[in-house]
């Protein structure tokens, strides 16, 4: 019988096994198929005739169904691949002239189905795919084929004879130019912490099934990379090192795909040291433990993961380059933020997905704050940013009826505590939190029934509730005030108080007002979010906002419904479209629109993963914001935002018209009339695409650092002459946002003022810092500054932001940052600020 | 005297507010001294506008005298007693 050598003997063969096996040897692939097998004669038999391609793709739905793992010889069990078997085939086939793949497939089918007949759907051994190899190959007449095989078997059985420890121990590098592969006496480590001996065929097979790699290609790939180690001096080698050679190759032989398809994650063992020996400098927030060290390695292969395999080459290659800047990319798996109403866990209790135990509505105000922060440490594994719950006071107030002034105090000590001490949240954070709070009945929430212990409802509305929802908010600030254990301010949760047209209409804003501005002064804690006219919203996350429509107002009805979600923030590098333009006003905002498209398109890829996460429902993933326990999805994807991230708007000015945006009239227009177009494409791209595109002030100092190193790099000049910070000591960053200068001595009202006036235009959240350092103004100032920027000003919100220094020794707290402790003198103090840039 | 009309194409309480303002100057032969300037919402210039006014909703409409702006009504157009005040009108 011929062998598999050229096209004319392919078909001789493929009519030869076809012919005899469908005929003579093996029953199962009788191309007849009676549908009555008790007929007596041909005459009563209905036959149905099948074409050779149909018989073949039969063969192949049934073989590639009959095993799903094997047992390798080291006993250890892996997935089964049926192309190891047409790989071995193949190369046999070639040893001796042969050419057609496709009958090395045909091959595999019958060795598959010889295996199934002799042993059923028993776990295969590698020896027992081996054993029915060489026997379909006899049986069907490819003895020269055979033949090979069963020498390069013998070969590889005499090396796996090797003793591995003393080769290991003794072997020098025997390897020479032109030696076969199998005679190169080198050793793998694999990632798996196995070490194996060389196999030059595993290269190949990885190409063929990684990374789609033509047979052929991988083949001459492997070779080059064999050669290539054996030209080195060592006796073992690492399989990442194998990987980044065959890279190398791919790249060589252009094959750009392939080597992204191919590509190792992971991070030099340098990195790996310094995650896990040095504090996170970058965020604040992270501490220094095995789970942050944890979370930090599994986000810089996250991160590697989402640019080569989430978002396309051009979004990857614009956030490398620094045009924009895609933030949270170690979380590109979750959405962003997420905004919600204690009401869920009132009303459905904690019955979470996968969850060991389901607890049912709380009865008492401990343990609806026990649900509400155990629900938000979950939800933190779900979303990058923070938890923000909405009108928190309100929402509590039922549950509060009858409990003393010190019970009321004890509860929010439990809140504020509870949230500023768990250490529960990616890599052992506490949980990025957000309460809104609210002197008054919010207005869409006045007449909504109440629903109180038990998760029932009272009978009366949140209006009724109101004394109690005041009460609750006094406490919590009461203890905002306090400090924590040593006097120190608490950075979660974050307590959000909306001020309204209301709030100066309802008895007893005055004091509340002065309270939470001694909080302000005093603290720090509080910010103060405008909501003027009808305007309603949640916020979190320091500046971002969900702006409730009406749709939304009508969902208050049934407040658990109301959770909202911004599912990615990009920023954009605004200096740099001022680099590319060189003072040219068109060009200025081509450059703008174009790395805009690039946001779309990466806002477009974030969806398409979260959506299909979101598809493996209960078994996949995102399976918490899947639940449906009031008939939709946790996560409500039609109500998510997509974020655009403003930074530097001064620089982008500056560097544009010579002046920074306090210092002209034309200056300060052209940074309205940058945002402003930037709203406008919003709008645009939104209609387009029918995402949900809104302005956000940055959140990130690390951006604001990243992007303006970048541009260090790739317009030194331009660059230099607008960044801010110290260049010499390469601590520079570009101002935040819509901020002006941060280092200019502008007066609190005239910043907040003049900020204020790109507010209305950057829907998602904005905010102005006021900056105290170590002054501490009194409660009244602050109140009466809240006041005058309610009424005479656009600005969405503000907050103040003071300085401290605690003591490592003694664990005073003293205002301002300072270099020694003054209780007790100590050199070791540490500082604490919330300075945005 | 002149009155200042943030608004947007879509807005139909902005058509009504224009109209209405419109029909009162006509009735009290004021369209040649009350001066109109109109801001279309919907684009760059008339955000930047919006921003320098200060104005955060539409329609808006703002009468000034000179450079002191002596009525702003939000969302609403003036009731025509209270304009016939400010505008100095003779009843």
């Amino acid at each position: 019988m011929s062998e598999l050598r050229n096209e004319d003997s392919s078909i001789e063969l493929m009519a030869c096994d076809d012919r005899l096996t469908a005929t003579e040897e093996t029953p199962a692939y009788d191309t007849d198929i009676a549908v009555d097998d008790k007929a007596p004669s041909d005459a009563g038999r209905l036959k149905f005739y099948m074409d050779e391609d149909e018989i073949l793709g039969l063969h192949r739905r049934l073989a590639s169904k009959l095993f799903r793992l094997v047992r390798k010889r080291s006993g250890k069990i892996v997935p089964f691949d049926r192309k190891k078997i047409t790989t071995a085939i193949f190369k046999a086939a070639r040893e001796v002239g042969g050419r057609d793949q496709e009958i090395a497939e045909r091959l595999t089918d019958e060795v598959l189905l010889y295996m199934y007949s002799e042993t059923g759907a028993k776990l295969p051994q590698v020896e027992e795919i081996q054993d029915s190899i060489e026997k379909i190959l006899v049986e069907r007449g490819h003895a020269r084929t055979a033949k090979a095989f069963i020498l390069y078997r013998d070969k590889r059985a005499r090396i796996r004879r090797t003793d591995l420890n003393a080769s290991l121990a003794g072997l020098e590098k025997q390897a020479r130019p032109g030696l076969d592969s199998t005679d190169l006496s080198l050793f793998v480590r694999m990632s798996d912490d196995d070490i194996i001996a060389w196999d030059r065929e595993k290269i190949i097979e990885t190409l063929v099934r990684e990374a789609d790699v033509p047979f052929e290609k991988a083949e001459k790939i492997s070779r080059e990379v064999e050669d290539q180690i054996a030209l080195g001096a060592t006796s073992v080698i690492t399989a990442p090192l194998i990987r980044e050679l065959v890279d190398a190759k791919l790249i060589e032989h252009g094959l750009e795909d392939a080597r992204r398809r191919h590509t190792r994650l992971g991070v030099p063992l340098y990195d790996a040291k310094r995650i896990i020996l040095e504090p996170n400098k970058e965020n604040a927030n992270i501490p220094h433990n095995p789970e942050a060290t944890n979370m930090s390695l599994a986000e810089a292969v996250k991160k590697q993961y989402a640019l080569l395999a989430v978002f396309s080459q051009e979004v990857a290659d614009g956030h490398a380059r620094g045009d924009i800047h895609l933030h949270d990319l170690g979380f590109f798996d979750r959405p962003y933020c997420s905004g919600q109403s204690i009401e869920y866990v009132k009303k459905f209790g904690l019955s979470l997905p996968n969850a060991l135990s389901i607890a049912k509505p709380a009865k008492h105000p401990e343990i609806l704050l026990a649900h509400m922060v155990k629900f938000s440490a979950a939800l933190q594994g779900h979303f990058a940013g923070a938890i923000g719950w909405d009108a928190v006071n309100t929402f509590f107030s039922p549950f509060l009826e009858g409990m003393s002034d010190r019970d009321v105090h004890q509860l929010a000590e439990m809140m504020i505590f509870e949230y500023s001490q768990q250490s529960v949240a990616r890599g052992g954070q506490a949980i990025f939190s957000d309460i809104n709070i609210y002197w008054e009945t919010p207005k869409h929430f006045a007449g909504v029934p109440a629903i109180g212990p038990g998760g029932k409802y009272t009978g009366r509305t949140y209006k009724d509730y109101e004394k109690e929802s005041q009460r609750f908010a006094m406490a919590l600030f009461d203890v905002y005030k306090e400090g924590d254990g040593t006097g120190r301010p608490f950075f979660f949760p974050k307590p959000l108080v909306h001020i309204t047209d209301t709030f100066f209409k309802t008895p007893g804003h005055e004091d509340f007002l002065l309270h939470i501005s001694d909080v302000a002064a005093d603290k720090g804690n509080t910010y103060f979010v405008f909501d003027r006219g009808d305007t309603a919203k949640i916020s979190e996350c320091c500046r971002l906002s969900f702006k409730l429509e009406q749709s939304d107002l009508d969902d208050a009805r049934e407040p658990w419904k109301m959770r909202y979600s911004a599912l990615q923030n990009v920023t954009l590098n605004l200096p740099r479209a001022a680099y590319y333009a060189k003072g040219d006003d068109q060009k200025l905002f081509e450059k703008i629109d174009e790395a805009f498209e690039l946001i779309v398109k990466a806002h477009e890829q974030k969806r398409v993963i979260i959506e299909k996460l979101l598809a493996m429902g209960d078994g996949g993933p995102l399976a918490l914001l899947t639940m449906k326990q009031d008939g939709q999805e946790y996560l409500r994807m039609h109500r998510v935002t997509f974020l655009v991230g403003l930074l530097g708007l001064n620089e982008l000015v500056q560097s544009h018209v010579g002046e920074e945006i306090h210092e002209s009239n034309r200056a300060f227009r052209l940074g309205l009339r940058v945002i402003a177009h930037l709203k406008l494409e919003c709008e645009r791209w939104s209609k387009k695409t029918g995402m949900k595109l809104v302005l956000e002030q940055t959140p990130a100092e690390s951006a604001a650092y990243r992007l303006a190193k970048l541009d260090l790099q790739h317009f030194p000049s331009e660059a230099e002459a607008v960044v801010k910070g110290n260049l010499s000591l390469g601590e520079v960053y570009y101002t935040n946002s819509t901020f002006l200068n941060v280092s200019e001595k502008i007066s609190p009202i005239e910043r907040v003022k003049k900020e204020g006036m790109f507010h209305d235009m950057i829907e998602a959240g904005a905010l102005s810092h006021i900056w105290i350092a170590d002054s501490h103004p009194e409660k009244e100032a602050i109140a009466s500054f809240v006041k005058a920027t309610f009424f005479h000003t656009r600005n969405a919100q503000i907050a103040f932001s003071p300085e401290f220094t605690t003591c490592n020794v003694c664990q005073k707290v003293s205002r301002g940052l300072v270099d020694s402790c003054p209780y007790c003198a100590s050199s070791q103090v540490s500082g604490i600020t919330n300075r945005t840039k | 005297m002149k009155l200042v009309f943030f608004v947007k194409e879509d807005c139909s309480a902005c058509t009504n507010a224009k109209e209405k303002i419109g029909f009162f100057l006509k009735k009290w032969e004021m369209t040649d001294t009350v001066e109109i300037e109109e801001f279309n919402c919907s684009t760059e210039d008339g955000l930047v506008e919006a921003a320098m006014e200060g104005v955060g909703e539409i329609p808006t409409i703002i009468l000034r005298d000179g450079d002191n702006e002596i009525g702003r009504w939000e969302k609403k157009a003036p009731v025509s007693d209270e304009l016939i005040g400010l505008l100095g009108v003779e009843a």
